[in-house]
């Protein structure tokens, strides 16, 4: 990619290291890149474009331009505060890594995995039979062709209807399509109280899902609706408090963790997350669902040195076969030496505003 | 592409140090430490240093596991641990499996250091200290040769002694300016605990902090009794004053003196339970004997969650372990209490003189790469009894 596809937003400059916040389109969508420089050297994290992402981010640099405590993950507010720590904070391990001439994977302690499945998102929004069939289809020809041409064989099945009878009847014909030996999981909305949510159980138990994500709108429901049942509990972490998951954890481990790494705040909290679930016997499922490919290498970037990421990476929402292919997967799976260059930007950018800023090299 | 250094030579030594006080506790009648040295090469010709427990069996695991090293890159430290402990049931040799690997993991991350030029505390976290209070360890009887154990518990119905365990402390206050120390208890006479507690409490500032570690050797009733005995001396904490997970979850139900363990939460798999359960405040942690930095990291991740406080253990390390204590210390927030140290009792040392002294009870995180500090190569030709190269 090109620099002059990028619109430069923001920038702060400290001697010859800097921040630059940018805004580009790729594969139709608008992201919003941060970039951590030093000598010319980038690390960079890409995020779904908002304006309220970028005030974030702004922010946060202004802050510690200040010299003013910035927040972290820790401190856990909006979601776009917490994707602004994720970027910032990933940017600057990127650049770290660069540095020092390793790929980040290596720079977190070597690879557990030299390859990693991906999970391919199959999602209904139709909400009657009539509907659902048509998208039943195309739903059943996108696994037929994941399967034939790339060897998917994980497939993450979003669902939002509130009909349980609806959800419970879509699952067999996907897993007849997907085989027996797929891996299938179903991520709700959280639409459904207890008593639905045993009954959707009932109903989905021997359609062999992995798990079954956020079907309650708070963990204490979930964790008590899929009690001793099948299939286990999924939990996208980002979507509760981090008291309540902390607090459901010993108790009530779930069977799957979901991380979105910039929603976590970049990949020391990531690290800091799937240590605790590693020590609670949960798993950790790498999503790039909100995103595009830039998150979806740093996903599997990430998987391969994650103990607890046993679970495919989970790919951004909507990927045609054709993107897929792009995408790099083969076998289902994405391969970390293999992982083409991330659209990177072609240079930094050579404002010579002179700003003064914090450096991203020195604490930020 | 530069392809990556790998490691083509791993030398062990296995040291005999001695101390400059017979140390007494309920576990160890001792005038002298072992401890196994691990040297580091790769092909590019860096090296990096690290350090565990000495004892034969650990000299034996680590020379088996440094196989698994060679020709390995030492940046890949994830799949190394993994290549030996992938499940609890893997790791075939328990505690004394993880401390050879953590002496190797140290070495890796020595290793590290040098080959990017960083402190070893920058690579493990974000340094925010250069100076680390250490604590003074305290002989639970002062003696100047070796006895047998048989003959300790006349020597503790002997109450006059309690005025040496005294002296001994103030001496190494006046000489080190230690603010904290632990008495290692034998755990054979409470009464002598509980006088001996009350003379350093009556005779040492109200500031100073003051530990008591019996090593679990009390049964449970008299454990809680005792620190019930002991909860207006105003301690730092109990450590391990009896066994296992229940037994100090029990006991410290029922006091108010916060209670440490190195004893009963040693490993990652025992952290569940330690979560559910509650048996210490403090865990308090030997780097080596968790399995390196990464699971230490792991522990500390979980401990903050769940609101344990995270200390650093230790067993009269040389320079090598002393130096990685405080580059730990220094780099994870989560260190706020002194560090365990007995370097200043070791008669000798395998690195080179400079770096390590505790001065006003604290001792200064070394600079330089790695853990900042270089063997003494005379020294420890002096004090191995044992060396082994695997290439």
């Amino acid at each position: 990619m090109a620099n002059n596809d990028v619109e430069w937003l923001f920038e702060r400059r400290h001697a010859s290291d800097g921040w630059h916040i940018g805004r580009v389109a790729h594969q139709q969508k608008e992201w919003i890149v941060v970039q951590a420089t030093s000598n010319g050297m980038a690390g960079e994290a890409w995020g779904p474009f908002s304006e309220r992402l970028q005030h974030e981010v702004e922010t946060l640099l202004d802050l510690a331009d200040r010299h003013q405590e910035r927040p972290t993950a820790g401190d856990r507010g909006s979601e776009d505060a917490l994707l602004a720590c994720g970027l910032i904070a990933t940017s600057k391990l990127e650049l770290t890594s660069r540095r020092y001439g390793v790929p980040l994977h290596l720079w977190l302690g070597g690879t557990l995995r030299t390859s990693v499945r991906v999970a391919v998102p199959i999602v209904f929004h139709g909400e009657t039979p009539r509907r659902r069939g048509p998208e039943l289809e195309r739903a059943e020809e996108h696994i037929r062709n994941c399967h034939q041409r790339l060897g998917i064989t994980s497939f993450a099945i979003y669902d939002s209807s509130p009909d349980i009878d609806l959800i419970a009847s879509s699952l067999p014909v996907l897993r007849f399509e997907a085989g027996l030996g797929a891996t299938l999981t179903l991520h709700l909305p959280g639409q459904f109280d207890v008593d639905q949510t045993q009954r959707l159980c009932s109903q989905v138990q021997d359609c062999g899902l992995t798990y079954m994500a956020d079907p309650c709108a708070s963990i204490a429901m979930a964790a008590k609706a899929s009690r001793d049942r099948l299939p286990a509990l999924g939990l996208s972490v980002w979507k509760y408090e981090r008291e309540d998951l902390l607090a459901s954890l010993p108790e009530t481990p779930p069977a799957v963790l979901l991380v979105d790494p910039l929603l976590e705040g970049g990949p020391t909290a990531v690290r800091k997350l799937a240590s605790i679930a590693r020590v609670l016997q949960s798993e950790v499922c790498l999503t790039a669902e909100k995103g595009g490919t830039w998150l979806t290498y740093h996903c599997v970037e990430l998987a391969a040195v994650v103990p607890a990421s046993h679970q495919p990476v989970q790919l951004p929402t909507g990927l045609s076969i054709e993107d897929l292919q792009a995408l790099g997967v083969r076998s289902g799976k994405l391969l970390l030496p293999g992982l083409p260059n991330r659209p990177a930007l072609e240079t930094v950018p050579d404002h010579t505003d002179n700003f003064s800023g914090p450096s991203p090299v020195a604490e930020y | 592409m530069k392809p990556r250094p790998i490691i083509r030579r791993l030398k062990l030594y296995r040291v005999k140090i001695p101390l400059r006080q017979l140390y007494v506790s309920s576990m160890y009648v001792m005038k002298c430490v072992f401890r196994t040295v691990i040297e580091l090469e790769t092909d590019d010709g860096c090296t990096g240093l690290g350090e565990t427990g000495g004892t034969q069996e650990v000299f034996q695991l680590t020379a088996q596991m440094a196989r698994r090293f060679l020709r390995r890159d030492p940046l890949e430290r994830l799949p190394l641990q993994q290549s030996f402990a992938a499940s609890v049931f893997e790791n075939r040799n328990g505690r004394n499996g993880w401390s050879a690997y953590g002496g190797l993991e140290l070495a890796l991350w020595d290793w590290a250091g040098h080959h990017f030029s960083l402190p070893a505390c920058a690579l493990i976290g974000e340094p925010k200290r250069e100076w680390i209070d250490v604590v003074c360890p305290v002989p639970a009887v002062v003696l100047d040769l070796p006895v047998d154990r048989s003959a300790l518990p006349s020597l503790f119905r002997q109450h006059e002694r309690i005025a040496a365990v005294v002296e001994y402390c103030l001496q190494q206050k006046r000489q080190f300016g230690f603010t904290c120390f632990k008495y290692k208890s034998a755990g054979i006479d409470s009464e002598w605990d509980l006088r001996v507690m009350r003379a350093l409490r009556r005779s040492l500032k109200k500031e100073t902090l003051l530990r008591w570690d019996p090593n679990a050797a009390y049964p449970i009733a008299q454990a809680t009794t005792l620190c019930g005995w002991m909860e207006d001396l105003g301690l730092e904490f109990y450590e391990d004053p009896t066994d296992d997970i229940s037994g100090m979850a029990a006991l410290r139900a029922r006091v108010r003196t916060p209670v440490a363990t190195n004893m009963c939460v040693v490993q990652l798999d025992q952290l569940a339970s330690a979560i559910r359960h509650r048996p210490a405040d403090i865990l308090l942690a030997d780097v080596y004997m968790w399995g390196g930095i990464e699971n230490y990291l792991t522990m500390a991740a979980s401990a903050e969650a769940y609101g344990f406080e995270v200390a650093i253990h230790s067993l009269f390390e040389t320079g090598i372990g002393t130096a990685a204590n405080l580059h730990l210390a220094a780099a994870l927030r989560q260190i706020r209490r002194a560090n365990d140290s007995g370097f200043h009792i070791l008669e000798s040392d395998v690195v080179q003189e400079g770096p390590l002294c505790v001065e006003n009870g604290r001792m200064r995180v070394p600079d330089g790469p790695g853990w900042g500090v270089a063997l003494n190569v005379s020294a420890l030709a002096q004090l191995s009894v044992e060396q082994l190269e695997v290439t």
